[in-house]
């Protein structure tokens, strides 16, 4: 299956068809389980699909979980392109988050240093977390899928241990969280009182950056090469073990980088749990775009659209914000099954 | 049906009757019309080069590939075949080259995978699959302990297991694949007594090889294959290697225009002693040593198969050595390490052109550019996307690659362009050192010539060129000097200079002479 999404790429269209056809299946599902459970479909459906557009406040809110959604498909993406699957975004995610706030308060540098710090940091901090398996993948050839996936159940019990035994621990909370930001550490928020913050912008410009890196540079087309091809690469004697690191090193930091800007620019602390699957979400999010840079961006653009969609649905009728898991469930299914193949076989011809 | 299927009393009648088979692949077609009969207790063996169409057919037996023409019939009835389990359920059994295990299970578990025997709960009667198994092997004489784990076995028990797991499912016919290309002489010889004993108890072996002895010993009778056509059927005690090499190769030669170039200085290209293992650790090459000078073009002969995969692999730095020594202008190449092979000036046109010689989902261009990808004037920090494309029409126009656009993917050219696409990216930078495998596969006869001369061409200028064909022909008309590869050893070296017949190299190529020279 990534062996068709890396090699995508012939028309736009082409290459967008399979996401527009998933989402619209599983969008009509929805609609159909609406129908069957509720009193008032037409009002929840609604909801659901238009709730991030009411206000400023859902759509602020709606672009700061794209903010994140944005840094972890690209996460995804970069691995997928040189052909590392990084499963462990999620695990990345909460030791970036953590590594920041750690570094944005312990850092005796003026505010926005301190910030551009804890940024760095948490990128860091996620490459660190795929350190492991990026190496026993590239040099002892063990399958990273499992490996990432296992290192991202060790963080948020690590992120958590460090917490309480750290002395990092905000004593007067209920909840285990550090304390918070002082507002001089934390990124600007944009449409206020929405939790949307500058974040975005620095999460668009990696996307451009990524499309720069991907088509004009040497680095990208060796990505692709390895990825699609690894025996034509090796034999143009580009070193597939250095980009497959490369890529695997680019893919933990970006996840670090989700998890410091949740920390820094949206909660403004480290709580324990804080993640609802940001990282898993990533791969859906990267999937669903095709591995485009557009792509990516609007597919945690829609995913955002629709968590935000699903919590007022939940509070103005009566379907519950579950409908949202049945989507996502119906979406991954669709994609990464072979969606052309069944097609083929149900409507005949190429 | 025509008369040709019906019963013969004399020769007892066909299990299989294949008429007419035709296979198309796209625009190129591997079959036109092949007819093959298969009778109940002989050994069958079919011959050809690779890429005849020996294995596209048996595919078609198998229900792997699906013919657009022509007919199959199993014990006098049409059929269709349209995937391997029909195939299986009609009693067609194949053993493949590469083996289908699972290496973790056991010998009887892989045996009756996918039709376990079960108990009267429903489970696995693990008992009476071994039970079974060790009957099975007491009968035919395959040695095997049925509880042994298979990734624990030697290959030929391995191959033994291959061979139960289809007498498990009562086949009639038996489609052997090469099976003695991974095998030890002693392994061969014993898995050819099994064979007799499976046609004595009245199935058909079909086994599809290149050792023209181990056939002529052991086959009743023989059909040869040429691009794509059956071009003899003989039996064994009428003919000769000789008889069939010819056939096999077919007897055409290019109009050939020989002409000799002149070594000069130190060799570019020094192997010596160097042994290379091949698949599951066979080795493929054993203890070859040679020298490519400059201003030469060495030939390297031999049917495929031979160690010459291993070889070139061994040399561009993709396949790690056993022993002995490269060394590229002067300097040794310690590990393997293409990519510091290449940039000491090795071109390397190879002989999996979808594997490695083009990336398939790559533009044209990105193809032609990656050969000189870190030359500057393909842009510093970024790439310079419009010096790219002017590069590539350039080389394009240069070597008459036929496409609809610059960013068209490699993958959707025709094989021959695809070929065009490679030499034109390897012989641009004019490279000191080339090592060129099969390069007329799949090129028109005008599009030959022209590599042909493209590599006279660097030969003049002084380039070093390593030529590695199993279209002796060629070999013929480019060398300088010719070395035959045989069971991974040099078997002989021939002057091109002193015009050799095919006939003499050809000798060399299937071991029957000892060393030569």
């Amino acid at each position: 299956m990534l062996e068709r999404l890396r090699n995508a790429g012939v028309s736009a269209w082409a290459v967008s068809r399979p996401s527009l056809l998933a989402i619209t299946i599983s969008l009509t599902i929805s609609f159909v389980i609406v129908v069957a459970v509720s009193e008032q479909p037409v009002v929840a459906f609604r909801t659901f699909l238009g709730g991030a557009f009411e206000n400023v406040y859902s759509f602020g809110s709606m672009l700061s979980i794209a903010t994140i959604l944005i840094l972890s498909g690209l996460a995804a993406t970069v691995g997928f392109r040189a052909g590392a699957f990084n499963a462990g975004g999620e695990g990345q995610i909460y030791v970036g988050a953590l590594m920041a706030v750690v570094v944005a308060q312990a850092a005796p540098l003026p505010p926005p240093l301190a910030i551009t710090a804890a940024l760095m940091a948490g990128m860091v901090a996620g490459a660190i977390w795929i350190l492991v398996p990026a190496l026993m993948r590239v040099y002892l050839g063990i399958a990273e899928i499992v490996t990432t996936l296992m290192a991202s159940y060790i963080a948020p019990l690590l992120t958590i241990y460090l917490l309480m035994n750290g002395g990092l621990r905000n004593p007067n909370a209920g909840v285990p969280e550090t304390v918070r930001l002082v507002p001089e550490l934390r990124l600007p928020r944009i449409l206020s009182p929405s939790s949307a913050n500058w974040g975005l912008f620095i999460a668009l410009a990696l996307v451009v950056a990524y499309w720069i890196v991907l088509e004009r540079t040497r680095l990208g087309m060796r990505m692709k090469l390895v990825g699609q091809q690894p025996s034509f690469a090796e034999t143009m004697g580009i070193d597939n073990k250095r980009v497959l690191l490369v890529s695997f090193f680019a893919s933990g930091a970006l996840a670090g980088l989700a998890g410091a800007i949740v920390s820094v620019g949206m909660d403004h602390r480290f709580i324990q749990s804080f993640s609802p699957g940001y990282g898993f979400l990533g791969i859906t999010v990267a999937l669903i775009g095709r591995l485009s840079p557009l792509g990516v961006i609007l597919a945690a653009l829609l995913y955002g659209a629709l968590v935000v969609g699903a919590g007022k649905m939940q509070t103005a009728s009566d379907v519950p914000f579950a409908l949202l898991f049945v989507l996502q469930g119906v979406l991954v299914f669709l994609m990464t099954g072979n969606l052309a193949a069944v097609g083929r076989r149900l409507f005949g011809g190429r | 049906m025509t008369g040709s299927g019906l019963p013969n009393s004399a020769d007892g009648s066909p299990i299989v009757t294949m008429r007419g088979i035709v296979q198309r692949f796209g625009s190129f077609i591997a079959l036109h019309g092949v007819d093959l009969d298969i009778h109940r207790g002989e050994v069958h063996a079919v011959l050809g080069e690779n890429g005849a169409g020996k294995s596209t057919l048996m595919n078609c037996l198998f229900g792997i590939n699906r013919p657009q023409a022509g007919w199959i019939c199993i014990d006098g009835k049409e059929v269709a075949i349209e995937s391997p389990r029909q195939g299986l359920s009609m009693g067609i059994g194949m053993v493949h080259q590469h083996f289908k295990l699972v290496p973790t299970l056991t010998v009887a578990d892989n045996v009756f995978l996918g039709h376990e025997l079960s108990n009267g709960l429903g489970l696995v009667n693990r008992r009476e699959q071994e039970r079974r198994v060790a009957e099975l092997s007491a009968r035919y004489g395959l040695a095997i302990d049925p509880a042994a784990i298979v990734s624990e076995l030697s290959v030929g028990a391995q191959q033994r297991v291959e061979i139960l797991r289809a007498l498990s499912k009562r086949v009639k016919v038996l489609v052997l694949d090469e099976p003695t290309a991974v095998l030890t002489p002693q392994e061969g010889e014993m898995l050819f007594s099994v064979l007799r004993g499976l046609v004595a108890d009245g199935l058909a072996v079909v086994l599809i090889s290149h050792r023209l002895a181990e056939v002529l010993r052991f086959a009743d009778r023989i059909s040869v294959m040429r691009s794509g056509r059956m071009v003899g059927s003989v039996k064994p005690d009428e003919s000769s290697e000789r008889q069939l090499a010819e056939l096999i190769i077919g007897r055409e030669l290019a109009s050939n225009k020989w002409r000799g170039g002149r070594a000069t200085g130190e060799p570019m290209l020094e192997v010596s002693h160097l042994t290379v293992s091949g698949y599951q650790g066979v080795l493929a090459v054993k203890n070859v040593s040679f020298a490519v000078r400059p201003g030469e073009i060495v030939g390297i002969a031999g049917v495929a198969g031979n160690g010459q995969t291993e070889l070139v692999e061994a040399v561009t730095g993709l396949r790690r050595t056993v022993s002995g020594t490269i060394a590229i202008a002067g300097a040794p190449v310690g590990k393997s390490d293409p990519h510091r092979i290449r940039r000491s000036g090795v071109a390397h046109i190879p002989e999996d052109r979808l594997g490695r010689g083009v990336s398939l989902w790559s533009s044209v261009v990105d193809n032609l550019v990656v050969g000189q990808i870190d030359d500057r004037r393909f842009g510093t920090v970024l790439l310079d996307r419009k010096a790219m494309n002017e590069f590539a029409e350039r080389l394009v126009g240069k070597f008459d690659i036929r496409l609809s656009s610059l960013s068209t993917h490699a993958g959707r050219l025709s094989g021959g362009n695809m070929q065009k696409l490679v030499v034109a990216r390897e012989l641009d930078p004019e490279p000191p050192m080339i090592i060129c495998c099969e390069p007329s596969r799949g090129l028109d006869i005008g599009a030959a010539e022209f590599v042909y001369s493209q590599l006279q061409e660097h030969r003049d200028r002084g380039a070093a060129i390593l030529l590695v064909s199993t279209e002796l022909p060629e070999v013929l008309r480019l060398s300088d000097r010719i070395l035959v590869m045989h069971d991974g050893r040099i078997a002989g070296e021939f002057d091109g200079a002193g015009r050799p017949s095919p006939r003499e190299v050809g000798r060399v190529m299937l071991g029957m002479d000892a060393l030569h020279a």
